[in-house]
């Protein structure tokens, strides 16, 4: 189906590529949200990326993988958002610590814990989560998207979902002897 | 199923429930699309083979691009008859066959569609910048790399690679400066490294007026240009390092040198730096350790300043702003200045010091001139044969230029000017100004080369 599309489109059917932008922008667009955390910044990124995806298709070869490719393109674009937006970018074998556990104040709904506990974790562990359950990356793909290395993927991933389930867990005894 | 996996799955569900009620839903795609269509035809490069099956089925009446290109076709069965014995007597008849003059070539040719130039857009000094690469014929941005504050840029030799290094600050115009090197794949535009952390590397003001990153011919070696360590203007750090780890291979302070162009010879391991106050440097490209030091004499009495220099496989030329042009010859302890050629500039015409190029083959000499002191950058270009000195043509440009650069097979000089946003193609034969682009960017200020 992809293949046909893609051929469609490499000859410059507009409608054969709206059809791609209708079936891979859900995927996209949560990728740029998760890599750049505003959904302005992901908006516009994923019109760059589709503008790229466009310029670049005739040179597409019809016999790879689209989504890897199409995850690329979106990938590059995020990572030049970041570079404008001057976010000091962290090198790949710098971990940081999760940061101190946050007081809460209030812990009324299972949204706001959550967002208590997921601000306490290091920025890169945030984003595997987010890329793993918001846009429903695998792991190979968020290694991908982020360029870093698989094992700093299973292990940011491993770290964050401990995390988590300390947390979670610590809470719902605070709550039962309350 | 354990208590341990029914509890993983239930804190994954819970994130993807968190996820999805906190982060909403994605754009619509009316609305996407509304902002992609328009931006859709002007995008595309059609390739060779759209091109071609566009043609065939145009009608079938002969229109003129139709008839040049039958002709070209009667051209090159023309030439494969003549070389084939049979056809000898018939090439004899047609006598002598004028090559037919093609697209223009380019700086930076194989990436991306063919004929395309990056571009250097500083945009004015802001903290954003960008890179553009264009194609001259069309006119076309085929492709916009976001840089940061102060970019600089070099292409690898075989055009593959696009080194950058910029800088920005930790908390938007705020915080600690981090300068940083980026390595782009030329053709797809993506980040093969980022943030190589180069700190205290040379900027400029405003636009590149003078060169910070050069690279060795094989490609394996980056120069990069660093102030000195304590804070000396009038010094420079030249600083190697390596193409694959960009590790570095060895620093060299110079001294009386504050922007010098870096040189590989073609044939030695020797890297010359060029010292706009008139000072040549020879050195050793595995070690940095100084060679020879040559100071070119100054005829005025002045300041020498030189305005270009190219290595052209026999000497080192350099061309100075009171009209020489030198040819040097440096090895080892050895040094000779071998020949001093005058060049006459147009009277009542002003040097733009920045705004030089040679041709590849080193045997032409292009400079930009002002006619009064008011304008910005060159209004006019001149060509000079370097062996004799003599003016070759003179060219009137209409939208200016701050920087020049030869394209790789020499037939084409492009010009760029951020006051006018422009991109001028010139016949590095004739001077005759053909395509003018424009506007492109906010300010493109320099063209990335391969040296």
């Amino acid at each position: 189906m992809d293949d046909e599309l893609i051929g469609q489109a490499q000859s410059g059917d507009h409608q054969a590529f709206r059809r791609l932008v209708e079936d891979y922008t859900p995927l996209l667009w949560r990728v740029a949200f998760a890599m750049l955390g505003e959904r302005m910044a992901a908006e516009d990124a994923l019109q760059e990326a589709w503008l790229d995806v466009w310029r670049s298709l005739p040179r597409f070869q019809r016999n790879r993988p689209l989504r890897p490719w199409l995850l690329t393109i979106l990938a590059n674009r995020c990572r030049m958002t970041m570079r404008k937006r001057q976010l000091p970018q962290r090198s790949i074998d710098e971990e940081s610590e999760p940061a101190a556990d946050a007081d809460p104040t209030i812990a009324v709904a299972d949204s706001i814990d959550m967002i208590q506990i997921l601000s306490a974790l290091p920025p890169e562990q945030k984003r595997v989560l987010e890329l793993r359950y918001f846009a429903d990356l695998e792991l190979a793909e968020i290694a991908h998207v982020t360029g870093w290395p698989l094992g700093t993927v299973k292990s940011r991933m491993h770290r964050a979902l401990a995390f988590l389930r300390e947390k979670i867990k610590h809470r719902s005894v605070t709550t039962q002897e309350e | 199923m354990s208590e341990n996996e029914s509890s993983d799955r239930d804190l994954e569900q819970r994130l993807r429930n968190f996820y999805d009620q906190t982060f909403g839903q994605p754009p619509d795609i009316d609305k996407l699309w509304q902002t992609l269509a328009p931006n859709l035809g002007a995008q595309r490069q059609p390739s060779v083979r759209q091109r071609v099956r566009k043609w065939l089925a145009m009608p079938a009446k002969l229109t003129r691009a139709r008839a040049v290109v039958l002709a070209m076709l009667c051209l090159i069965l023309g030439l494969a008859l003549a070389f084939s014995p049979a056809g000898q007597a018939a090439a004899h008849i047609a006598g002598n066959l004028q090559p037919v003059q093609g697209s223009p070539s380019t700086a930076t040719p194989s990436p991306l569609p063919a004929d395309s130039v990056w571009l250097i857009d500083p945009e004015n000094g802001e903290l954003n910048s960008a890179l553009l690469s264009v194609d001259p014929v069309s006119g076309q941005i085929l492709r916009v790399l976001s840089t940061r504050y102060t970019p600089d840029s070099v292409l690898s030799p075989d055009y593959k690679r696009l080194y950058v290094v910029d800088t920005y600050y930790t908390r938007g115009n705020r915080g600690d400066s981090i300068s940083a090197l980026t390595v782009y794949d030329a053709e797809s535009g993506m980040i093969l490294h980022d943030d190589i952390q180069v700190p205290e590397r040379l900027m400029y003001k405003m636009y590149p007026t003078f060169r910070t990153l050069f690279i060795s011919p094989d490609g394996s070696t980056l120069y990069l240009l660093k102030y000195d360590k304590n804070g000396d203007n009038n010094a420079v750090r030249v600083v190697a390092l390596d193409t694959v780890r960009f590790a570095q291979l060895w620093e060299v302070t110079l001294t009386s040198c504050d922007t010098p162009q870096l040189l590989s010879d073609n044939v030695k391991p020797i890297v010359y730096a060029i010292c706009p106050e008139g000072k040549v440097v020879a050195l050793g490209a595995g070690t940095g350790l100084v060679q020879s030091t040559l100071k070119i004499p100054s005829k005025s009495g002045q300041s020498v300043n030189v305005i270009a220099s190219v290595e052209n496989r026999k000497q080192l030329i350099v061309a100075t702003a009171d009209g020489h042009l030198y040819g040097l010859e440096m090895s080892g302890d050895h040094q000779n200045l071998v020949s001093d050629h005058s060049i006459q500039f147009p009277p009542n015409t002003f040097l733009i010091p920045g705004t030089t190029a040679f041709s590849p083959q080193g045997n032409t000499l292009y400079v930009g001139l002002r006619s009064s002191l008011n304008e910005n950058g060159a209004s006019i270009i001149a060509a000079y044969d370097i062996v004799n000195g003599q003016q070759r043509w003179l060219a009137h440009l209409s939208s200016g230029a701050l920087n020049l650069e030869s394209s790789n097979d020499g037939r084409w000089l492009y010009a760029v000017s951020p006051d006018n946003q422009s991109l001028t193609v010139l016949d590095a034969q004739t001077g005759q100004v053909g395509q003018v682009v424009r506007p492109i960017g906010e300010s493109p200020a320099r063209i990335v080369n391969g040296q």
